[in-house]
């Protein structure tokens, strides 16, 4: 095998997204001006952080679904206290401190009571939206205006915006981690085959809970983008529809969804895919509707080429 | 540092509900010593090596580790006191490397920093290969290693965490012969080093080719230990039956001239080349070589399975479209046993009863109900026939032993219908006591006109079964035998691919 046909075979995501950008780029030129790749960089950074977090989950061959959800929640949370307050310090600290507990919750239903993570994440995550329309009713919305959230939704560094350096650096951490820490070896060994993992002193379950933790964090922080860029927070957002991108971005990205698998530049590399073709089918006017459909079309694209090159890969070994 | 461990286990008994697995076992194992444990399914082996990984508890007796009472309550008090259990079933993380797969859960790390010192793990482990002579790379994914190496990196990682005694469990089931002999070399190795073995295996010329004693366990009870070249192969058997053991015999019966299957010219890149053979009604045909030698997937090809061959397959007269499936294969009368009974063979959470009558059901329904009669008929004149031991037919298959499940797995092809039943590796992993059994099913079934073919890797196997062997080497076969011109020489030096003088 060539080093070529190996190269474009394991990241052959990265690839995909180049071509893709360049049709999107023959359709409609605007698609690779600065002004929008900047803004492409902005939208998927709550996408990003969900990915991020659900990663891990994933990884170890658990969901978390409430993600979602969770960060709408979080952000009407960062809304009331700053309704209350006008400030946004406790704002945050409950965000953070909340969205960890859920995690927390979710984790120990998991890892101590043996429940499977589908059914106790979609719990939270009915909770979740049960809770957001008790404190903001349907129909209503809280705005936030200040420095703060002007700070989060558009401030920028040497042209890129602050939330893209806050969410690529958080890639970066999750790389060390996961590639250079025991955290990450204890995760693909829980994924693979939980019972050896414990045969072989590993806490399963401190791990476990620490994933669940870090996934909520995730909502929390993705709550906290998502409320500054919006500019108002109301309980009608589509958090479902952010939980779906972020779990597709690391499918995409060569994640196996039964766990045991999965790099985290694939993750970063399918959630620019993920940001991409929202962004372009925007950008050519495709109607809401009609904008499922075709995202739905080209995921299952990537993810067949995706299959394509791993069955290959299988052969080639043998 | 050499080891002078002794352990020893005395009067140990167990009971599970009324049955003794454990009576009164007196056993040791000394520094350096590979000893081999035999014993029938249900002899009560692993009930006791599972007493020494503290895997259950043991009743009555103590466990003396140099003389001293040690207390082995749950694993991690075997591993403690560096006792380390190989179970059939590798425990290794398929997505990891090898040096990370030796390290879980104690890796190295950079000073006192978190960071994995991948470096000095894999040194470590190179180091721990050369010291035993073996070859492997420590950054290798382990899901790229064969099962030899698999094991291979299993034992390490015992010896990694200076353990002394290791617990082998039926340790050649899955390895072909050349890796076989690497783990041989392996053990010797160990023993050099003054690492003891517990050696678990049916197989006679393996326990007389590398174990210093032999322990025989019958009905919970240790009926014979002796050096190894104090005892015979024959006594062991004796001792391990409680009777003589009466050799199946082939039965005579005469083979019809009418071809049941006609495999020609059948050719599959990189897996096997030219292959011509034929199954009478009544015939037994075995296809043996070494493992990669394409016998499978030639078997595969026959019941659908693999549909990218080049050649032709008749079944009963009728040229067979290329991967017609199974389900077809069943409605025509083929059965298959595969060679993976616990993944593709039998259904643990379901019941013997369904196991045995699922692919059948289809003919036993009433619109579109089942004819619940009927079936209970089916399923307790299998049981019957094949002599399979369980409680009740209600009984979850998962719970069988593996002589037991494989019978199951017999049972469901013993309908009128059949034709052509293909084997894959019919008594893996099965007692000499069961393999009699399964060897009777076949040759009843042959007797009644089906047309068998098996695949075996073991030869003494497919010199008791085979009317005729083809013996294929890396996908060609390399010769054909009939019953009065088959000796054991001449097939193994086809198997390993020795050139004949012609």
């Amino acid at each position: 095998m060539t080093n070529a046909a190996r190269l474009f075979r394991e990241n052959n995501i990265i690839f995909v997204t180049l071509a893709c950008c360049l049709v999107f780029f023959l359709i409609s030129p605007r698609f690779a001006s600065l002004d929008n790749m900047s803004a492409i960089s902005r939208q998927i950074v709550p996408i990003g952080l969900i990915a991020l977090g659900q990663f891990f989950v994933v990884v170890s061959g658990n969901i978390d679904l409430s993600m979602g959800m969770a960060s709408v929640f979080f952000s009407i949370v960062l809304g009331v206290f700053f309704g209350m307050t006008g400030g946004v310090a406790w704002g945050i600290v409950a965000v953070i401190a909340g969205s960890v507990a859920m995690g927390v919750f979710n984790g120990t239903l998991v890892a101590k009571l043996k429940l499977p993570a589908f059914i106790v994440t979609l719990s939270t995550l009915f909770m979740a939206t049960g809770l957001s329309g008790l404190i903001i009713p349907r129909g209503q919305q809280i705005f936030l205006i200040g420095p703060f959230f002007r700070y989060i939704g558009a401030e920028k560094y040497f042209g890129i915006y602050a939330s893209f350096l806050f969410l690529a650096a958080l890639f970066i951490l999750a790389y060390v981690v996961y590639n250079h820490t025991r955290i990450g070896s204890y995760i693909i060994a829980i994924g693979n085959n939980e019972e050896n993992a414990k045969l072989s002193g590993i806490n399963v379950n401190a791990v476990k809970i620490g994933i669940f933790a870090f996934s909520g964090l995730c909502s929390g922080l993705a709550g906290i983008i998502l409320s500054a860029r919006m500019g108002f927070v109301q309980p009608g957002l589509d958090g479902n529809g952010l939980l779906m991108d972020g779990i597709a971005a690391i499918i995409i990205g060569g994640t196996l969804i039964l766990g045991g698998r999965g790099t985290i530049g694939g993750a970063f590399w399918g959630l620019i895919f993920i940001g991409v073709i929202n962004n372009s089918l925007n950008l050519l006017n495709v109607e809401d509707v009609w904008h499922l459909v075709f995202k739905g079309v080209v995921i299952i694209a990537a993810l067949a080429m995706n299959w394509v090159l791993w069955e290959s890969r299988q052969v080639q070994t043998h | 540092m050499k080891n002078e461990n002794l352990l020893e286990m005395k009067s140990i008994s167990k009971s599970f509900f009324e049955t003794k697995a454990l009576n009164n076992v007196d056993f040791a194992c000394h520094a350096g010593e590979v000893h081999a444990l035999v014993g029938l399914n249900g002899a009560g082996k692993s009930t006791l090596t599972k007493v020494l990984g503290g895997v259950i508890q043991r009743d009555e007796g103590e466990i003396l580790l140099n003389g001293s009472p040690v207390a082995i309550s749950r694993p991690s008090d075997a591993n403690d006191i560096g006792i380390a259990t190989i179970h059939q079933e590798y425990s290794t993380i398929n997505e990891l490397t090898v040096a990370a797969n030796i390290f879980l859960g104690r890796e190295l790390t950079i000073g006192k920093t978190p960071f994995l010192d991948k470096r000095r793990m894999a040194a470590e482990v190179r180091e721990l290969l050369k010291r035993f002579g073996l070859e492997i790379d420590p950054r290798e994914t382990v899901g790229n290693l064969n099962s030899g190496e698999k094991q291979i990196v299993e034992i390490l990682r015992a010896l990694a965490t200076k353990s002394w005694l290791i617990v082998m469990d039926e340790p050649t089931s899955a390895l072909s012969e050349e890796d076989k002999q690497k783990l041989f070399e392996f053990i010797r190795r160990m023993q050099d080093e003054g690492i003891s073995i517990i050696y678990i295996s049916h197989h006679m010329p393996e326990i007389f080719g590398i174990a210093d004693r032999v322990t025989v366990m019958r009905d919970g009870k240790i009926v014979l230990s002796e050096k190894t070249g104090e005892t015979s192969e024959d006594a062991v058997i004796r001792e391990m039956t409680g009777e003589d053991l009466d050799d199946f015999i082939k039965p005579e019966k005469t083979v019809s001239s009418d071809k049941v299957l006609e495999v020609k010219d059948l050719n599959k890149p990189g897996q096997f080349r030219d292959i011509n053979f034929t199954v009478a009604r009544g015939e037994i045909v075995v296809m043996t070589g070494l493992r990669g030698c394409g016998a499978p997937e030639i078997a595969k090809s026959i019941f659908g399975l693999e549909k990218d061959y080049a050649g032709e397959i008749t079944y009963r007269g009728q040229k067979l479209a290329k991967g017609q499936g199974p389900a077809w294969s069943v409605r025509h009368g083929m059965g298959f046993v595969s060679e993976n009974r616990d993944k593709n063979g039998i259904l643990a959470p379901l019941s013997v009863a369904d196991n045995i009558s699922l692919p059948f059901l289809y003919k036993n329904t009433k619109l579109g109900v089942i004819d619940g009669g009927a079936v209970n008929g089916i399923v307790d004149k299998a049981i019957r026939d094949t002599g399979t031991k369980t409680h009740s037919s209600a009984t979850e298959i998962r719970f069988l032993s593996g002589g037991n499940k494989q019978k199951v797995c017999f049972s469901r092809w013993l309908d009128e219908n059949l034709e052509l039943l293909i084997l894959l590796e019919p008594t893996r992993g099965i007692d000499v006591h069961a393999k009699a059994d399964i060897y009777r099913i076949i040759e009843d079934l042959a007797v009644r006109g089906v047309g068998i073919l098996v695949l075996s890797y073991e030869v003494d196997e497919v010199l008791l079964l085979a009317d005729r062997v083809l013996t294929l080497y890396q996908g060609d076969v390399v010769s054909e035998y009939g019953q009065s011109n088959m000796e054991k020489e001449m097939l193994l030096a086809d198997m390993a691919g020795v050139q004949k003088s012609a």
